[in-house]
C-alpha cells in the first residue's frame, strides 16, 4: 500500500500545552481519509504542521514519498481548508480564486476555466463577481471550499468543511467531496461523525496529540462481522446462545449486538438471529451494520480512558 | 513557477487589495492633498519673499539667480555643512528642493501608517493560512514589500505631480522642463530613502501578529533610529572618533541623507546604495523571524 502522508513523532506545544504528543499517522493514497478527536485533540495544530503553516517542535512529515511540503519546488500538490480564517474582503471571488490558482502555478487562462468550475460546484456561479465582504457566512465558507479544491492537488486538507452550511448544501458538499474519490486523497476533520461515516473510508481516531486508533472505516466500525438489533424490549437470549455458541451476543440498552466468527456472514446472521427474535416477541425496530463511527469512538475513548492510570 | 513570478503574483494582487479597499485611493489622495497643500503655502511665502526683496532693491528679482548667488551658496553651505552639496542644492529649483524636503520628511510617517499590517493583518486575519500552502514564505512575504514599495513609489510620484500642477498655476516663472526634470530626479530620491523606513515597517510587521503591535513597534523602530543616527552625527560625538562614528551612522538613514544630494555620482548611488541596504536588512531581520514562526 502506497502511503499520500506519512507523520513520524510529530510533536508541537504552545507554552506548557502540549497540542501534539508524538503523534504517528498513515493515510492511504486515494482514500477519504476522516480525523476524529475531541477540541484541543490537536487535529488543527497537525493540519497547519503538513500544510507548512505550524512549524513542529519535533517529527517528520512525508508526503508522498517527497518529505516535507515544498510549495515553491511543487506547487498546488497540497491544497487545505483551514479553520476559522478570514478571506481578503476587498477582492470579488473570481480575483481572488484566479489569484490562488496562479500561485499554484496555472496559467491565467487555466486558472479562469478552473475558478469557474469550482464556483458552479459550490453553487456560486452567479455571485463570480461579487466581493467577500458582501457574502454570508456560509457563502464564504462555500469559497473557501471552492479554494481547496483548485487545480488537481494530491493531497486535500478539509478542516470543519460544512460547519455554518445549511443541510442541503452540507449534502451537496459531501457529493462533491466524495466525487474527488480515487482521484485525490482527503483528508477531512470535523466532529460530525455521521457526515464523516458517510464519507470517509478510513478513520483516525487523535487524541491528546496521539492516534489512537487507524483503519478502514469498515474495520473501525466492525461492519463485516457485527449487526446491532435495535429492540423495543430486552428478550431472554438462552436458547439462541445453546444453539449458537459460536455466537457473541451483548446488550447495549435494548440494542442485542451479534459478533459472528469464522464462516459467519451478516445474511446467514439475520436468518438465525431475526426469527428468534420475532418469535419471542421483541419488538424488532432496526438492523445494523456494524457499530456507528459514534459508537466506535466513544468505545475507543472508554477504553482509552480506563487504561490510563489515574494521575 | 520561479520565484519571480511568485513575487509578482503577490505583489499584484497586494496593489490590487489595496485599491478595492480604497486603500491606496486614500493614501494617493493624502500625498496628493499634502504635496498640494504644502507647495501652496510654498509658493505664498516664496512671493512675499520675492515682494518684500523687491521693495528692498527697488527692482525685479530672479528666484534663479538668488539661489545661485554667491551668498546663498555660503549660506546653505553653513546649513548643510558641505560646500560641494550646498552648490548642487541651490541649483535645484525651489518648488523641486520643497518637495524633496517634504517627501523625505512625510512619506516615512505616512508608510507607517500605510504598510504596517502589511504582514501582520494577515496574519491577524488568517488569510496568510491561503496562501502559504501555495508559495513559500520568502516569495510571500518579499511579493508584500515589492507591492507596498510600488505602492510608496506611487505616491510620492501623484505627489510630485501635484506640487508640479501648483508651481505651473501659481509661481510666476517657474522653469517647467527644469522642475519636472527635478522633481523626478528628487522623487527617485525621496522613494529610495523612504524605502529605508519601509524597511522597517516590513520588519516589525513580519516580527508582531496584529496592526496595532505592528504600528507601534515599527514607531519605536524609526524613533530609535532617528535618534541614533542624530547623536551619532552630533559634532561633540563625530569629532571625538570620526572614523567610527563616521561608519556607525552610515547604519542609519539620515547618516546617506547628506550624501543623497552630493553633486558626484559616487556619493549619491553609494547613499541610494546604504539606504537600500537599510531597507532590506531590515525586512531581512523581520523575515528570519516570520520564516521560522507559527503563521
Amino acid at each position: 500500500m502506497t502511503f499520500a502522508l506519512t507523520l513520524r513523532g510529530l510533536r508541537k506545544s504552545y507554552g506548557r500545552t502540549v497540542a501534539l504528543d508524538g503523534l504517528d499517522v498513515r493515510v492511504p493514497k486515494g482514500a477519504i481519509c476522516g480525523f476524529v478527536g475531541p477540541n484541543g485533540a490537536g487535529k488543527t495544530t497537525t493540519f497547519g504542521i503538513i500544510g507548512g503553516l505550524i512549524r513542529p517542535d519535533a517529527g517528520d512529515v512525508d508526503i508522498l514519498g517527497r518529505g516535507a511540503l515544498r510549495p515553491h519546488e511543487t506547487p498546488g500538490t497540497l491544497t487545505m481548508l483551514p479553520q476559522d480564517c478570514e478571506l481578503s474582503p476587498h477582492v470579488t471571488l473570481t480575483q481572488l480564486l484566479t489569484h490562488y490558482a496562479r500561485l499554484q502555478g496555472m496559467t491565467a487562462a487555466e486558472a479562469a476555466r478552473e475558478v469557474e468550475e469550482r464556483l458552479a460546484e459550490v453553487a456560486l456561479a452567479e455571485r463570480a463577481a461579487a466581493r467577500i465582504k458582501t457574502l454570508s457566512h456560509g457563502m464564504r465558507r462555500r469559497v473557501s471550499i471552492a479554494q481547496a479544491l483548485l487545480g488537481k492537488p494530491d493531497l486535500v486538507l478539509l478542516d470543519e468543511p460544512t460547519s455554518g452550511l445549511d443541510p442541503e448544501l452540507v449534502v451537496r458538499m459531501r457529493e462533491v467531496f466524495a466525487s474527488h474519490r480515487g482521484k485525490r486523497t482527503l483528508i477531512v476533520s470535523s466532529h460530525n461523525l455521521l457526515e464523516l461515516e458517510a464519507l470517509c473510508d478510513h478513520v483516525i481516531f487523535i487524541e491528546r496529540g496521539r492516534c489512537t486508533r487507524s483503519g478502514s472505516m469498515a474495520e473501525v466500525t466492525e461492519q463485516g462481522l457485527v449487526i446491532r438489533y435495535t429492540l423495543e424490549s430486552a428478550v431472554e437470549l438462552s436458547a439462541l446462545a445453546a444453539g449458537h455458541p459460536e455466537l457473541e451476543m451483548t446488550w447495549e440498552g435494548t440494542s442485542l449486538v451479534v459478533r459472528g466468527s469464522g464462516s459467519w456472514t451478516a445474511p446467514a446472521l439475520n436468518a438465525t438471529v431475526v426469527p428468534y427474535l420475532l418469535h419471542a416477541g421483541a419488538g424488532l425496530l432496526e438492523i445494523r451494520r456494524g457499530k456507528s463511527l459514534e459508537d466506535a469512538y466513544l468505545a475507543g475513548k472508554l477504553e482509552a480512558e480506563s487504561e490510563t492510570p489515574a494521575s | 513557477m520561479t520565484r519571480a513570478q511568485s513575487i509578482r503574483l503577490v505583489a499584484s494582487f497586494d496593489l490590487l487589495e489595496s485599491l478595492r479597499s480604497r486603500k491606496a485611493v486614500v493614501l494617493l489622495a493624502l500625498y496628493l492633498l499634502g504635496a498640494l497643500g504644502a507647495s501652496a503655502i510654498f509658493i505664498r511665502v516664496l512671493s512675499v519673499i520675492r515682494e518684500r526683496l523687491e521693495e528692498q532693491v527697488g527692482q525685479a528679482v530672479d528666484v534663479k539667480e538668488l539661489m545661485a548667488s554667491p551668498g546663498m551658496t555660503r549660506l546653505v553651505g553653513a546649513l548643510a555643512g558641505d560646500a560641494d552639496v550646498a552648490g548642487a542644492i541651490v541649483t535645484i529649483p525651489p518648488l523641486a528642493l520643497f518637495y524633496g524636503w517634504l517627501a523625505m520628511n512625510f512619506v516615512p510617517l505616512l508608510v507607517l501608517f500605510t504598510s504596517a499590517d502589511a504582514v501582520a493583518g494577515d496574519v491577524s486575519s488568517g488569510s496568510v493560512r491561503y496562501s502559504l500552502f501555495r508559495t513559500d514564505r520568502f516569495s510571500w512575504a518579499f511579493g508584500k514589500l515589492v507591492g507596498q514599495t510600488t505602492l510608496m513609489s506611487l505616491g510620492v510620484l501623484v505627489g510630485a505631480l501635484g506640487c508640479f500642477v501648483m508651481g505651473l498655476v501659481w509661481l510666476d516663472g517657474m522653469p517647467a522642463g527644469d522642475t519636472a526634470l527635478w522633481l523626478l530626479r528628487i522623487s527617485g530620491r525621496a522613494i529610495v530613502y523612504s524605502f529605508a523606513y519601509l524597511g522597517m515597517v516590513m520588519c516589525a510587521s513580519q516580527l508582531t501578529r496584529t496592526h496595532a503591535r505592528a504600528g507601534g513597534l515599527a514607531l519605536a523602530i524609526m524613533f530609535l533610529c532617528s535618534l541614533g543616527g542624530r547623536v551619532l552625527s552630533a559634532e561633540p560625538i563625530e569629532e571625538s572618533a570620526p572614523e567610527l562614528f563616521g561608519a556607525l551612522v552610515k547604519l542609519f538613514p539620515n547618516g546617506h541623507h547628506l550624501a543623497l544630494w552630493h553633486p558626484g555620482l559616487g556619493q549619491s548611488l553609494g547613499a541610494m546604495a546604504g539606504l537600500l541596504i537599510i531597507g532590506l536588512g531590515f525586512f531581512a531581520l523581520g523575515f528570519w523571524r516570520f520564516s521560522a514562526r507559527d503563521a
